[in-house]
């Protein structure tokens, strides 16, 4: 038998500490004596606390009595022996290998997440947003960018109706229909460019008109866009932000949730590569449906690279950062689309 | 046992923290990935294994404190936070007419929400076997949650720090030990002194920015590059300023306040904490989380909860075994974690 331990004991009804010695007694009885205690219980009639680090550990009695007694080996021998098993919890948390491999596991968790998780729950969630939320969203954002970027346009309302009416005529390459609407602006701040909103709104700056060698590229822009809205590249970016931003925060706890909105606007950047390749795939389908040259996005694209350079076009430039990435690898493969 | 005479001194007891950073990250670690892997559900077991921890650690007087609180019971609390808290944010999002129909039920129903925190809080702690509780009523929870919070800005924040004193009156007026009450003595004017003292630094970058606007105004080109500098550097300043020096402050003058002049029965506490430690802990904690991507985290929390536990002392006025209770009482985990997600702290 080991020699008892030293020990506290409290009634549950006051406060007085008792010094108690706790007698372990295999199998399992546990026995107090000391400063007017004298108590023997069957291991099964007491709950015991985990053990945590150094902290002390409890015994509690049905009564509410409570034994309170250091951590030590000689106590996790005893109840091991009487078949008094921890947590599986209990026993990772107490192996530094075990923590070192939580560190490890949630590396890859939290890349896993963010490369497949992420964007395979925003496509899910984006999936389901019901149209009139869409709608609505898509009418801020375009308030949002009038005050902001947008003027009236200036193009003849001839030359609009000419662009519009051919684009409606387009068919698209899957089955159903996505409900679209082309908005003319200028925008002398942005220069040439064209945008898409969640709910269909396509947005063509008078720049981009301009810049177009003829009407066929223009068209060519819009299946582009119009891919962007079927595969709901602008929601799903909206809702894997908000998911990155709620991550973040809690993370970080209150440190500083002003900073968390950052990295989540950088860490999009990465994502708008795929969404261009797919809204570029879609593009070039919708244009082979309709009897064009998938090339026609692909020159339109080398007129908008060229007119954002200043009219330079420098090899092997970074693109990281910039919201049309790798433009030439999207343009090599749009001439190859057959 | 003999009777002591009236005047025996009692020594005073000093409360130790005896947690280490190492201990606690392995549990710190457990509880991230098992949450991240049960996509937040485990969350609830991790926060209890992590009151626990400090708890179990925090010792005065030959014994630990415990945390008693059922990680069912808070799991439900988060889920319903969660739902409401989305639904919230959802409708403020694409209606914002809905957002008022969720943000107005629980806008009337946070003070009861919060006092729903402090009781859970106080019912699962323990020491020595027996139980803290929290008994302040509804009315004075509606008078210090939605009241007073309402006449400060009515005051343009004039009323604050009374504001402050009348919550700390409510909170520890209300608190036992076992059937003990704890009691508040803290007066308004001193909360006011401390307050005063935070205005003024926080108003320093302000009358400094003044000074350099009346300079200037002669010359009106570097007069608008002075502003915008000034502006463009005013804004992080105050942000950071604010997090190491002033929150430092007021929490180690706020702590000291409540707890010199806060007693349990016939004895009394002790705290002196100071706001230069307290921010030097601060700050040098901040830049080690940053530079280890968070993994300090847990040192960074032991370390401050050694700081702060070591800076009490419990001043016994009679024995300290003459604690006794005589009723029990559950309750449930809800009001707890509404407030905590919606964000409440009320641990000043």
């Amino acid at each position: 038998m080991t020699a008892p331990l030293e020990a506290a004991y409290f009634d549950g009804r006051s406060s007085a500490r008792r010094a108690v010695k706790l007698h372990l007694e295999p199998p399992g009885t546990l026995r107090l004596t000391g400063e007017g205690v004298e108590r023997i219980e069957p291991l099964s009639q007491v709950e015991i606390t985990e053990p945590m680090g150094t902290a002390p550990r409890r015994l509690v009695f049905a009564d509410g009595a409570v034994c309170e007694v250091p951590s030590q080996p000689g106590l996790d021998a005893f109840l091991a022996g009487a078949g008094h098993a921890e947590s599986a919890v209990v026993r990772i948390q107490s192996r530094w290998r075990w923590a070192i491999a939580s560190v490890l596991a949630l590396v890859l968790l939290v890349l896993g997440g963010y490369r497949y998780g992420l964007p395979w729950a925003a496509a899910q969630i984006a999936e389901r947003l019901p149209q009139s939320l869409v709608a609505s969203l898509s009418n801020q954002s375009l308030r949002a960018l009038e005050q902001l970027l947008f003027e009236p346009t200036a193009l003849p309302v001839e030359r609009r109706e000419a662009i519009a009416q051919a684009f409606a005529r387009m068919r698209p390459p899957d089955e159903g229909h996505v409900a679209h609407e082309v908005l003319f602006r200028s925008a002398p701040a942005m220069g040439a460019n064209a945008l898409a909103l969640p709910s269909g709104i396509i947005v063509v700056t008078d720049e981009l008109v301009e810049l177009a060698g003829s009407d066929a590229e223009i068209l060519a822009v819009l299946t582009h866009e119009l891919g962007h809205v079927h595969e709901r590249h602008g929601l799903r970016l909206m809702v894997e932000s908000s998911i990155v931003g709620i991550v973040l925060a809690w993370y970080l706890g209150d440190v500083s949730s002003i900073a968390a909105g950052v990295p989540a606007a950088l860490l999009q950047a990465r994502y708008s590569r795929e969404h261009e390749r797919a809204a570029d795939d879609y593009a070039a389908r919708m244009l082979q449906v309709n009897g064009m040259a998938p090339a026609l996005l692909a020159d339109m694209l080398e007129k908008l690279d060229a007119s954002h350079r200043g009219g330079k076009m420098k090899e092997g430039e970074s693109d990281y950062l910039s919201s049309h990435p790798a433009t030439r690898e999207r343009i090599r493969a749009l001439r190859g689309a057959r | 046992m003999e009777p002591l005479p009236a005047s025996a001194p009692f020594p005073r007891a000093e409360f130790e923290f005896t947690g280490s950073g190492g201990e606690y990250f392995r549990i710190w670690i457990v509880n991230l990935v098992l949450t991240v892997v049960t996509l937040g559900v485990y969350s609830a077991w991790a926060k209890v294994r992590r009151l626990q921890y400090f708890y179990r650690n925090t010792r005065v007087a030959d014994a630990s404190f415990d945390y008693h609180g059922n990680p069912v019971a808070i799991l439900k609390g988060r889920i319903v936070a969660v739902v409401l808290l989305f639904a919230y944010n959802f409708a403020l999002e694409f209606r914002p007419v809905l957002a008022l129909i969720v943000a107005i039920p629980v806008a009337l129903a946070l003070p009861w929400i919060l006092r729903q925190s402090l009781r859970f809080r106080l019912h699962y702690s323990s020491w020595r076997g027996l139980r803290f509780s929290f008994r302040g009523d509804l009315a004075g929870a509606y008078g210090v949650f939605m009241k007073w919070p309402l006449l400060v800005l009515l005051s343009l924040t004039l009323l604050g720090p009374m504001w402050h004193q009348r919550l700390k009156r409510y909170q520890h007026n209300n608190g036992f030990f076992g059937d003990t009450r704890f009691s508040i003595s803290a007066g308004v004017g001193a909360f006011y002194r401390i307050y005063a003292v935070v205005a003024g630094i926080m108003l320093a970058p302000l009358i400094g920015a003044a000074v350099l606007a009346m300079q200037l105004r002669d010359d009106a080109v570097s007069f608008g590059l002075g502003m915008s500098m000034v502006a463009m550097v005013l804004f992080p300043v105050t942000i950071i300023g604010f997090l190491v020096l002033v929150r430092p402050y007021l929490v180690a003058r706020i702590q000291n306040l409540v707890w010199n002049t806060t007693a349990l029965g016939p004895h009394g506490f002790e705290s002196r904490v100071s706001a230069r430690m307290l921010a030097w802990i601060g700050a040098t904690n901040l830049v080690l989380i940053v530079l280890t991507l968070g993994l300090y985290m847990p040192f960074a929390a032991v370390r401050l909860a050694r700081y702060r536990v070591a800076c009490m002392s419990l001043l016994p006025g009679t024995g300290l075994d003459e604690f006794v209770v005589a009723q029990k009482a559950n309750v449930d985990a809800f009001g707890e974690e509404l407030g905590e997600f919606l964000d409440i702290d009320i641990a000043l």
